[in-house]
């Protein structure tokens, strides 16, 4: 059975690349869903997107096109989640594969997903860089990321006394 | 004050301006690097993420490194009130610190008994913090006599839902102050008496587990049971059987939906449900006491639970193959009105997945059972499968069996294995086994399989396949083609999960074609 034709839609990002796309794929962003929505009328502009570059695009439309289809959480449902089991979804091994990129790609994908209103490649962003936190001590995390100290000396005696409870423990 | 002094107070003020400036300096370079751009929002996110140590549970002690990397964090953390509203064990020393910063967050106390020895009861009752309770969970304490932190408070509690209690005696009332919203209580290893009970009167949900001093007598329960009238969940622990032979008195529970009596003996059980009355739509789960008289607990439930819809039975012992399931179940004009749930724990050396099947599936009232779990864990033997007997059930769902290795079709009928038949019963058997298809025999059944109408296969779009290795999620494309996704789980067997992938999407691709 031949599929439905679907609706492409133009976008552009903010080095003037541009990228054609199904309609379906483009609505996980759900910016985007509402931009369509509010449109009557087909229009041939592209949508401007002036926060995202082409690259990361090009990267967020990949994890678009895999998981097109997949039911998009409600504002409903989102409330109602239990924050518990919202945290034991574990990461899947496509998105794990996909968000194995270096760390400016990955900050400007979850940068992206904000932007766009994409919560679950947000809560895949979020949760590699958890991942990359945990179980680290302060210092370790500071050259994870590129993080100089500065904190001011009235700062540092209160981290000097929570440091010896943490050793009383 | 001297020249010299004058210039030394001079060059401090000057050093103290250029440590000012080189901090501002410090945290404008930090505010330019890739993880501060990240928006506050956003980052309190990954520090919530961060906080659940395995997923699951919660540790406030894992975020007071992030509050000691740099001066933005150390603000983010601290103004996030939901990253200090779990006071557990770890931050014992840091009360006071997540008191404050919950703000007006609800609370989760989760206290072990090593924390208990700080004067944490007089910590709490000094704070202005208890009312934002919402759940309380206190263990191991079974040297004290009482139940101190909510026992001995006038305090109001109107956000508390749930508490669970570890080794306690609770022996008068509690919750003078209220707590309106109380619905799950969980008691475990206390001793409770009837004058505390009656505190917990608005709980829907309990779980009564046996005194850490001795037994719960099947009448002590009996009482208990009756000051908590509102009770649509009850997990009951093992009971004690009555010596004498004088009837209890009646228990209503009309609100009751859920009832598991764990390491049931017939004895006790037959006191129990002769007392208690409550509405047919309850699930009954009942797990069996070790080297008991399987034989008469099936007896017993199918005198006092023959009309429930639901029955889960329980067992890691040979004797629950002698469990006699045939009068269980309520047969209806449609056949379908009973939920049998299997849980094996096998594995030992006298009991395996084939002697469970041999012998319990001739016991099953298969033509009334509406949905049929089969849960194994059978790590010794590898075995062949058949499930010609389970065609008539209507959803069958078998997890963790790590033994399978190949599919067998005992009927050549072809009409029994035809595509529309073989489907639905292929589909029953692969909601939870991880067979690899490259095992198949190479007979004229593979063939059968082969043939197989892939389209019929439409049906698991919305099913997540799950055992404790792998899940395999099905994809339904707008095109009319699946997709199957591993999903990794602990315990994960990568190839294991590639293969059945990769063999479900070549099998759709070859019977779709």
């Amino acid at each position: 059975m031949a599929a439905p034709a679907t609706q492409q839609i133009k976008i552009r990002c903010n080095d003037e690349k541009e990228f054609t796309v199904d309609r379906d794929v483009l609505e996980r962003s759900v910016l985007i869903k509402n931009m369509l929505e509010d449109v009557t009328e087909q229009q041939d502009a592209p949508i401007p997107l002036p926060n995202v570059s082409g690259p990361v695009m090009a990267k967020v439309l990949e994890y678009c096109t895999h998981h097109r289809g997949e039911p998009l959480p409600s504002a409903d449902t989102e409330q109602s989640q239990d924050e518990t089991r919202k945290r034991t979804t574990d990461i899947s091994e496509w998105d794990q594969k996909f968000i194995t990129v270096d760390q400016e790609m990955l900050f400007e994908i979850i940068l992206a997903a904000n932007y766009l209103d994409i919560k679950s490649l947000l809560d895949v962003g979020c949760k590699t860089v958890a991942n990359m936190i945990k179980g680290k001590t302060p210092e370790e995390i500071r050259k994870l990321f590129n993080i100089v100290n500065d904190f001011t000396p009235e700062e540092e005696a209160q981290i000097k006394k929570e440091n010896e409870w943490a050793e009383d423990r | 004050m001297t020249e010299n002094a004058m210039i030394i107070a001079q060059l401090d003020a000057e050093i103290e301006l250029l440590e000012n400036q080189l901090i501002l300096l410090r945290r404008t370079r930090n505010s330019h690097t890739l993880v501060n751009k990240l928006p506050p929002e956003v980052l309190s996110e990954v520090f919530l993420e961060v906080q659940h140590s395995d997923g699951v549970a919660r540790e406030t002690y894992n975020v007071i490194p992030m509050t000691h990397v740099c001066h933005d964090w150390r603000e983010l953390a601290l103004d996030c009130a939901s990253l200090w509203c779990h006071i557990d064990g770890s931050v014992a020393k840091w009360l006071d610190f997540c008191w404050d910063r919950s703000k007006e967050a609800d609370l989760i106390i989760d206290l072990p008994y090593s924390i208990l020895e700080f004067p944490i009861v007089a910590t709490l009752n000094q704070q202005n913090h208890l009312h934002q309770t919402q759940a309380v969970r206190l263990r191991n304490n079974h040297n004290r006599t009482v139940f101190p932190l909510l026992q001995n408070t006038d305090y109001a509690f109107p956000r508390l839902e749930a508490v669970w209690l570890h080794k306690f005696e609770l022996s008068g009332p509690a919750f003078s102050g209220g707590a309106p919203r109380l619905r799950i209580l969980v008691l475990e290893d206390c001793r409770v008496y009837p004058s505390a009970i009656k505190s917990f009167s608005t709980v829907t949900t309990l779980v009564l587990t046996r005194p850490f001093d001795g037994f719960l007598q099947v009448q002590d329960a009996i009482t208990l049971l009756s000051c908590l009238p509102q009770v649509e969940r009850l997990l009951l622990g093992q009971l004690h059987s009555q010596s004498t032979s004088q009837p209890l008195p009646p228990c209503h529970l009309p609100h009751l939906i859920f009832l598991s009596l764990a390491q049931v003996t017939d004895k006790w059980l037959t006191q129990f449900l002769s007392s208690i009355n409550f509405p047919d739509v309850a699930t009954v789960m009942v797990g069996l006491s070790a080297n008991r008289n399987c034989v008469e607990v099936s007896r017993v439930l199918s005198r006092y639970i023959q009309g429930h819809d639901c029955l889960t039975m329980m067992s890691g012992t040979p004797d629950s193959l002698r469990l006699d399931f045939s009068t269980l179940g309520r047969p209806s004009a449609s056949g379908h009105h009973f939920v049998l749930d299997l849980l094996f724990r096998t594995g030992q050396k006298d009991i395996f997945a084939s002697d469970v099947l041999r012998t319990i599936l001739p016991k099953l009232p298969l033509d009334s059972i509406e949905r049929l779990d089969l849960t194994y864990d059978d790590r010794l033997h590898q075995e062949h499968f058949c499930f010609e007997h389970f065609l008539n059930v209507e959803i069958l769902r078998i997890s963790d069996i790590h033994f399978l290795l190949s599919l067998k079709f005992k009927s050549q009928d072809p009409q029994r294995f035809g595509s529309s038949n073989l489907a639905p019963a292929l589909r029953k058997l692969i909601f939870g086994s991880p067979f690899d298809p490259a095992t198949l025999p190479q007979d004229d059944q593979l063939a059968l399989l082969q043939t197989l109408d892939a389209r019929a296969m439409v049906g698991l779009v919305d099913v997540i396949m799950e055992n404790r290795n792998v899940q395999l999620r099905a994809r339904h494309l707008p095109d009319q083609t699946v997709v199957w996704d591993t999903v990794p789980v602990e315990g994960y067997q990568p190839d294991m999960s590639l293969k059945l992938s990769d063999a479900l999407n070549d099998w759709y691709k070859l019977t779709t074609q």
